[in-house]
């Protein structure tokens, strides 16, 4: 036996990947006109992939663009929850408890660009949270924030700045 | 010990195991590593009692099919969600240790994939890239589980032929990706002048992970704008790393780049799973020459053009 032809089955398994290589593909060079967001190409963007493609690309991860930091890096988005006691009139920042790996998760979603009702939403239930977790405090005010940061060509750093974009108030 | 001799006792380790075992064993280790971290504020996040309520991610769960909140809409297990997610939360963890202690077997590696599928689709929206590279790396690691089934290699081909088939297929998808997202930051003007880079370095830590503080170097743009340009020109060049001239220097210029993200901005997990990924890259490729050198071709290499008696030899003796 001097040589023996390719099986049927490497044959499979190289048509199986070059077809997940070629969704890969498309939805990498969609990732990237979306970052270019130029208005002309903007159909291309709207058009969406059947959606049991969309489930296959999202299930073993085949329709992602990959423009992360791209075409800029955005300002840290955060949440500022503030609760103020029964009786008293001073507003003092909560702390929800979230560090590390969690605190990125949070961000990741506050900075995913939440709009109209999702925001509202998301605050709606983070203040649910905050009052739950202190009986306490019988309001809640929480800020949506994003900070400021200075141009790399400004000749002075100064203080941080946390600029706010919309405010959200709730009581018991 | 001498540089070279460092070098040659690195290459003799990653070349004496099959790269794929220890690609599954550092993936599990790194998604153990995050699973754990998270632990203690996962029911804190997505619980019942949690600071993102189940309504949010029932309403957009139309996308995620293959998650927790899938589940709890299709069989209306609302009142569960606490034992759901601490249930799939304990699958994952355990799904892990079993495939660290055995990457050859495919049912392990087939579970560690499903099981983080499930975690990562159930905390949508929350995830971030290294979450997404994750998934690109055990989705190649699980295609790769199935090759070793007992069918697969009765047919006639050597499991190591299809792990370079496979790894090839990867090696392609992190080219694409490398080589887009340079496409991407490319046209930006941030990326351009320095700018993305000084803002990556000044942004807030709010999760606490930055060890050190870097603005100082806001007083050398010029550093900084041939730090984003640098970021830009190896991730786009990043396909030609499969050429042997380039490869050393491309592949350790982005093992250099996640290094600084890991220490400079404070993504440990996401630095060392690009960095798994990138010395997976290497491992593979070196292997993939080494074949090509004795094959003759690449398409013999991989198992596409016809095999010979050495290879069935393989099959027969795996």
């Amino acid at each position: 036996m001097s040589e023996v032809k390719t099986v049927w089955i490497v044959r499979s398994f190289a048509i199986y990947l070059s077809l997940h290589l070629a969704l890969v593909g498309i939805s990498a060079f969609r990732g990237f006109l979306i970052s270019l967001d130029d208005a002309e190409l903007a159909h291309y963007k709207l058009k969406e992939y059947p959606k049991k493609i969309e489930q296959y690309g999202g299930l073993f991860s085949a329709n992602q663009g990959f423009g992360f930091f791209a075409p800029g890096v955005s300002s840290e988005s955060r949440i500022i929850v503030m609760g103020c006691q029964r009786g008293i009139t001073n507003w003092h920042v909560i702390d929800v408890g979230l560090r590390g790996e969690s605190q990125h998760f949070l961000n990741a979603f506050v900075g995913m660009g939440l709009k109209g009702p999702a925001r509202k939403a998301v605050t709606e239930s983070i203040s649910a949270y905050a009052l739950s977790k202190y009986p306490d405090i019988d309001s809640v005010i929480i800020q949506y924030q994003a900070e400021l940061i200075p141009p790399l060509r400004e000749k002075e750093l100064h203080a941080r700045e946390w600029i706010t974009l919309e405010t959200f108030f709730y009581y018991r | 010990m001498p540089v070279s001799g460092l070098r040659s006792k690195l290459f003799s380790t990653i070349d004496s195991r099959e790269p794929f075992v220890w690609f599954v064993q550092l993936l599990a280790c790194v998604l153990l590593a995050c699973l754990v971290w998270l632990c203690r504020s996962f029911l804190e996040l997505f619980g019942a009692g949690g600071a993102i309520r189940q309504e949010i991610f029932l309403d957009i769960s139309n996308d995620a099919p293959f998650s927790a909140w899938a589940l709890i809409r299709y069989f209306h297990l609302g009142e569960h969600q606490d034992l759901i997610l601490k249930i799939s939360y304990a699958i994952a963890i355990l799904s892990c240790c079993l495939a660290f202690l055995r990457p050859k077997d495919w049912r392990c590696v087939t579970l560690l994939f499903f099981a983080f599928v499930f975690i990562k689709a159930t905390m949508m929206g929350a995830v971030y890239g290294m979450y997404e590279f994750i998934h690109i790396g055990l989705f190649y690691c699980m295609i790769w589980s199935f090759t070793t089934i007992g069918w697969v290699c009765r047919k006639g081909i050597s499991g190591d032929r299809m792990a370079r088939l496979v790894g090839f297929a990867f090696q392609i998808h992190l080219a694409i990706a490398y080589c887009s997202s340079g496409l991407a930051k490319g046209i930006g003007t941030q990326w351009q002048n320095g700018e993305a880079l000084w803002r990556s370095i000044y942004r807030s830590d709010s999760a606490g992970t930055r060890l050190f503080d870097f603005s100082f170097v806001h007083n050398w743009p010029w550093l900084l704008q041939i730090g984003c340009l640098s970021v830009v020109a190896f991730e786009f060049i990043y396909p030609l790393a499969f050429y042997r001239r380039f490869r050393g220097v491309i592949v350790s210029g982005l093992i250099a780049m996640h290094l600084g993200i890991m220490i400079g901005f404070g993504l440990w997990l996401f630095g060392a799973t690009m960095i798994i990924l990138n010395m997976f890259f290497y491992a593979q490729a070196r292997r993939l020459d080494a074949q090509k050198d004795a094959d003759g071709s690449l398409w013999k290499a991989i198992g596409l053009v016809a095999c010979n008696d050495r290879e069935l030899v393989d099959a027969s003796t795996a």
